[in-house]
């Protein structure tokens, strides 16, 4: 009995060290080296998900400032005052992402870490980086950054639920939102009152 | 003998692997050798299974009463069931250790799958982290207090479970707590890995969010459900004592709720890098602490493992792991610098890091007095035993500054709010605050503190309500929802802010239970024949008789106890006490008559042969508040917990 217990606890023991120094031993990954960054996916790869994930940061922050303004937490003047250097951080991140021929729409809202390196590994087969920077006319950032934060308001979360690239049409109507009459923030074609003043919309 | 080997060697074959996984980690990290990197993540894969074996051994032996085992014959004996038999794996020191170890790998084990293909820069430090923790209990299990240490001759009967431990709260206490001390190591170790690999965004933190959460919250509940055992199980009347072991596993949850707030501000502002990285250290250290408290046998605590020896080893890990720690972000101090300054005094951060201090206040307060008694020994060769009277007179002022803050904390905008915001946001929840506190003192509240507790905790129920009232008000305008759908859906959508805010309720109602509980107890010691009674607080409990009666672990005999209020009898308790046979030891199991507003608790001290009985009566106000706000507690908890998407109501589709 105590030589089979000998027996199994050393085959036990045997199978965890083969485990372990099996990565050094296979040809494959013998003296493999690690990469620089996150290695598992390319440079180019890690530089988009970066950029998914500081668009989701920047998109935040101004759900944030909305949010604050909307529970009464923020006057007219903080308000605009806390918007406009979040709105120009966001901006700045679109345009980078314009540089890599990365349009709005094309990769969903409200990702988690994986999810953005899973679209960016899917941005990068559909759309490889061209060189060719910024081919956008820049004011129409800020036109499509009113869109995407109303998309991203309205996301009801899962990222499947938008497609990955919408057809051109609604892309067409997404990039031209409505503004309010009033306090001129941004709403949704389908909305019948602005929901930052309340205010009937035309 | 098969179990017994295979745990022995597990445990042995464990400690070579965490070396070789510590190794070959770093080294891997070093040379960026990702072969090695790989070699070191399974050598903690192998841990994991290893030690999952040995841990099952154990179990397996302390089911089948296997007396060759010390530590079997030790805890278990013929007549205790399979319940507590399961349970006496964590009932004694060596389980105990084991069980924190086994976790340990559990979480090594699931940190290593979920982050496959992620965090690769951090990982062979994370891994290599845990591994050193891991490294240190396999060092104590294998060497200091081995588990499957044998007997020469094993008896025919083991020496049982210690009776205060025979207790459904008992079984389920400690694993709570364990969940959450071992918890700390993960974000503990994301943080290490990102001083020495030097990435030091907010990635370690998004990453360890919800395993914080997840230990933060254990590490509560098992609070809670020590001081509900101590309640029901101990016949003191009370929850909390400021025992040094109660203590301990206070001190990692404050400075671990600091962190869960401080977190906020790095995430959002990219400011208190340097202060949040102290805070998990201090809270992983203090989680060490705390097992080095209930082992030293240097401090005298009903929870301490008299007989163990060994906390200088304890003393000797935290030192190094300290320093190791803090040198580490002294290196990385140039690149933890804040990203932003402080815009204004009255801002969400600014509440945010007065929260802080006043919790790592309380934290210290905490800790000097649990060390005093050795501190006063070593240099004054008197030992100065600090009991609760110092602990309540330092913390609740500081407590109540933090009541205040809870309240007043989600009334601020992050960056700044203008006076005119301020003024127009604090005036309902103050207006809510010093209305209750009115009509307290009107009906006879004269205690200050408790009356201060009130109606701060009025406050902080007045914040949450305005909260919520001014979200949902604005989805019913905005998005034409109902009032209850758009509650849900404010929620949903807001799930770390408004669980938050639930939690802050389970506080304030949990507050105001410990408020009334400490400040209007009331107690009586009588003696009492047959038929006699006694009045407590508009309350009369009349000796009613006493009955006997036995199970195969022990001999009780009960107290029958009327209970009347205004000449109605509302019902009766039969205080309890019991005499286990192995090991033979006396105990009180209290009788609790449970109720919204008091509780009726009673314990039955002894019996006389001339027929008398002594008695001690507690009214304990609003206990049951404590209870409650523990539920609160735990369902904001799981609101903050779940998957940012889930329960929020789908768009149809067009």
């Amino acid at each position: 009995m105590e030589i089979l217990g000998a027996v199994i606890a050393l085959g036990a023991v045997g199978a965890a060290f083969f485990y372990t120094i099996r990565p050094i031993m296979r040809p494959e990954t013998a003296r493999g080296v690690l990469a620089d960054e996150d290695s598992a996916q390319p440079l180019s790869n890690r530089e988009l998900t970066r950029l998914l994930m500081e668009r989701e940061q920047a998109y935040k922050n101004i759900m944030d400032i909305e949010f604050d303004k909307e529970m009464g937490k923020l006057s007219d003047e903080d308000y605009s005052q806390m918007m406009a250097p979040a709105r120009a951080q966001a901006v700045e991140v679109l345009r980078r992402l314009d540089a890599r021929g990365v349009k709005e729409g094309m990769a969903p809202l409200q990702m988690n870490e994986r999810e953005a390196a899973q679209a960016a590994a899917r941005l990068e087969i559909k759309h490889p980086p061209s060189g060719k920077a910024a081919v956008e006319k820049p004011p129409t950032l800020d036109e499509r950054l009113e869109a995407e934060i109303l998309r991203y308001r309205k996301n009801p979360g899962k990222s499947g639920d938008e497609p990955a690239d919408p057809s051109p049409d609604e892309q067409e109507k997404s990039m031209k939102p409505r503004f309010c009459a009033s306090c001129g923030n941004a709403v949704d074609e389908a909305d019948n009152f602005c929901s930052s003043c309340g205010r009937r919309l035309s | 003998m098969i179990a017994i080997q295979f745990g022995h060697y597990s445990l042995l074959a464990s400690l070579v692997l965490a070396v070789f996984g510590i190794g070959a980690s770093i080294f891997g990290a070093l040379r960026r050798r990702a072969d090695l990197v790989a070699a070191g993540r399974n050598a903690a894969v192998g841990v994991f299974w290893l030690v999952s074996g040995a841990s099952a051994c154990l179990v397996y032996l302390l089911m089948v009463r296997d007396y060759r085992v010390e530590y079997v014959a030790g805890h278990v004996n013929n007549t205790l069931n399979g319940f507590y038999r399961f349970s006496a794996f964590w009932g004694g020191q060596e389980g105990s250790l084991l069980m924190w170890l086994l976790l340990l790998c559990v979480y090594a084990f699931v940190v290593i799958r979920q982050n496959r293909d992620r965090n690769l820069e951090l990982m062979p430090y994370v891994t290599s982290t845990l591994m050193a923790t891991a490294l240190f209990f396999l060092v104590i299990l294998n060497f200091v207090t081995p588990p499957f240490d044998t007997l020469a001759a094993p008896p025919a009967d083991g020496r049982g479970l210690n009776p205060l431990l025979q207790d459904w709260g008992m079984v389920i206490h400690p694993p709570n707590l364990y969940l959450g001390y071992v918890g700390f190591a993960v974000p503990f170790a994301f943080c290490i890995g990102a001083l020495a690999s030097g990435k030091l965004d907010t990635d370690w933190i998004t990453s360890t969010r919800r395993w914080t959460l997840f230990a933060w919250f254990f590490n509560g509940v098992g609070i809670l459900l020590g001081g509900a055992w101590a309640y029901k199980e101990l016949g003191w009347g009370g929850y909390w004592a400021w025992d040094p072991v109660e203590n301990a596993s206070l001190m990692p949850w404050l400075v671990g709720t600091a962190f869960l707030h401080s977190v906020m501000i790095q995430e959002k502002r990219g400011m208190l890098k340097v202060w949040n990285v102290s805070l998990i250290i201090i809270t992983y250290a203090l989680t060490i602490f705390g097992t080095f408290l209930t082992r030293s046998g240097i401090i005298s605590s009903v929870h301490a493992f008299a007989n163990s020896s060994f906390g200088w080893a304890f003393l000797v890990y935290l030192l190094v792991a300290l320093v190791i720690s803090f040198a580490l972000m002294i290196w990385r101090l140039p690149q933890l610098q804040s990203e932003h300054e402080m815009e204004s005094f009255f801002s969400r951060e600014a509440s945010f890091l007065l929260n802080n201090v006043v919790l790592v206040g309380i934290t210290f307060a905490v800790f000097w007095g649990t060390i005093f008694p050795v501190v006063s020994e070593a240099v004054k060769g008197v030992k100065v035993t600090v009991g609760p009277p110092f602990f309540n007179q330092v913390n609740v002022p500081i407590g109540l500054l933090l009541i205040l803050l809870c309240g007043a904390g989600p009334l601020f905008a992050w960056r700044r709010t203008s006076r005119k915001q301020m003024n127009r946001s604090f005036v309902y929840p103050s207006v809510v605050a010093v209305g209750a506190l009115l009509v307290l003192v009107l009906f006879g509240v004269h205690h200050v503190y408790a009356a201060l507790a009130f109606g701060l905790c009025a406050f902080v129920v007045g914040t949450i309500v305005l909260e919520y009232w001014r979200g949902t008000s604005s989805r019913v305008r905005h998005q034409g929802e109902r009032i209850a759908r758009a509650a849900w859906e404010l929620t949903m959508r807001n799930k770390r802010r408004f669980g938050g805010y639930i939690v802050h309720l389970g506080m304030a109602i949990l507050f105001v239970g410990v408020a009334a509980s400490s400040a209007y107890q009331e107690v009586g010691e009588v003696r009492l024949r047959l038929g006699e009674s006694f009045a407590l607080d508009g309350v009369r409990m009349r000796y009613e008789g006493i009955r006997e009666s036995a199970t195969p672990q022990y001999r009780s005999a009960f107290a029958r106890l009327g209970v009347y209020r205004a000449g109605y009898r509302i019902g009766e308790v039969e205080p309890e006490k019991r005499l286990y046979f192995t090991p033979p030891q006396p105990t009180t199991e209290p009788g609790i008559r449970r109720g919204a507003r008091s509780d009726i608790y009673a314990v039955f001290a002894e019996a006389d042969t001339d027929g008398t009985a002594t008695f001690k009566f507690m009214v304990n106000p609003l206990v049951n508040w404590v209870w409650a706000g523990g539920v609160v507690f735990t369902l904001g908890s799981i609101v903050c917990f779940l998957p940012e998407r889930w329960g929020r109501r789908r768009k149809k589709r067009a």
